[in-house]
């Protein structure tokens, strides 16, 4: 029974007892009063969407409303716009290599410290390699 | 069923004191055939018994629409298919998340079906059209069972002859493979 043309071609769908009997009464009255019905007008079908909008709308009034009455509109800390206006960045990077500066300063300086040392090369190196890692020895 | 051919129906249609008239006509005379139709597409008999009414308001509702240049059969069963599909889509929809898919639901309602009474062959061969696609099934029912033309066919679905037999040649193969399993 492998075939379908081996297989009787038979409806096996049943219905209740009577069934067609009703079903004819039953489409006729349900078509007329279906008929009979108003059809639903344009404010029916939008009404959830109406009432959606609507909602949306007073959500939105009631919160800018409470912000405005309960949030302060004044923030706390102001910026200093006037002071950061004199921002002067050569001040700052002054700032920054002030120390390089004095240090120079103080080199320049006829200083009786280093008139009696006598500075040997491996003490530089020595000094170099304690302060610079070796690549940077390698690069300058 | 009263001799009442297409003609008088149609004729009773147009004319709007006899409007009625005709529309108990074509219920009496395709209500069965429609029932049937449906059944097979969607299983279960309360399902079939609310799209076959469905079928029918829709087209009583829509009646000033009907162009008489085709037939009143062939009108209904279009109304009567889409009305399938659109059911079978919804159902399919629902079962997006779950485990069990629509197509098995199906299976099992025909096994659980008390107003199914064919034996294991039968019950084999409707599972296996079940197997098949909504648009696939309806041709291969539409072909198999109706006895239904390919032009017939064609003006309903609004799918070309050639399309219809291919899509049938592939149903009765994909059948038969299924019956050849054990």
């Amino acid at each position: 029974m492998k075939n379908l043309d081996n297989i009787p071609k038979e409806n096996h769908f049943k219905t209740p007892e009577g069934y067609f009997d009703k079903l004819n009464d039953e489409i006729i009255s349900k078509s007329k009063a279906n008929k009979n019905s108003k059809p639903a007008s344009a404010f029916q079908i939008f009404k959830p969407y109406i009432y959606m909008a609507a909602s949306l709308i007073v959500l939105v009034t009631l919160l800018k409303f409470t912000l405005n009455t309960f949030v302060d509109n004044d923030p706390i800390i102001k910026p200093d716009i006037e002071a950061n206006s004199e921002i002067n960045y050569d001040n700052i990077l002054y700032t920054l290599y002030e120390d390089d500066i004095a240090f120079y300063e103080f080199l320049e300086e006829d200083n009786d410290i280093f008139a009696n040392i006598e500075i040997e090369d491996q003490d530089i190196e020595d000094y170099l390699c304690s302060y610079y890692l070796e690549y940077e020895l390698m690069y300058e | 069923m009263t001799e009442n051919n297409e003609k008088d129906i149609l004729q009773k249609l147009k004319n709007k004191n006899s409007r009625n008239e005709g529309f108990n006509l074509i219920v009496e005379k395709y209500s069965q055939q429609l029932y049937y139709h449906i059944r097979r597409m969607v299983i279960s008999h309360d399902d079939a018994n609310d799209l076959v009414q469905d079928t029918f308001v829709k087209a009583f509702t829509n009646l000033d629409k009907f162009r008489y240049d085709s037939a009143v059969y062939t009108w209904l069963y279009r109304i009567a298919t889409n009305t399938c599909l659109n059911f079978l889509d919804k159902k399919k929809r629902q079962y997006t998340f779950s485990a069990l898919n629509f197509e098995d639901n199906l299976i099992n309602t025909l096994e659980t079906d008390e107003y199914f009474d064919g034996n294991e062959i039968q019950m084999k061969l409707q599972k296996a059209i079940l197997t098949l696609p909504p648009k696939q099934r309806l041709v291969f029912n539409m072909k198999y069972y109706d006895e239904l033309k390919y032009n017939e066919i064609s003006e309903i679905l609004k799918i070309s002859v050639g399309s219809l037999k291919a899509s049938y040649h592939h149903a009765v193969t994909k059948i038969e493979k299924y019956l050849k399993e054990d």
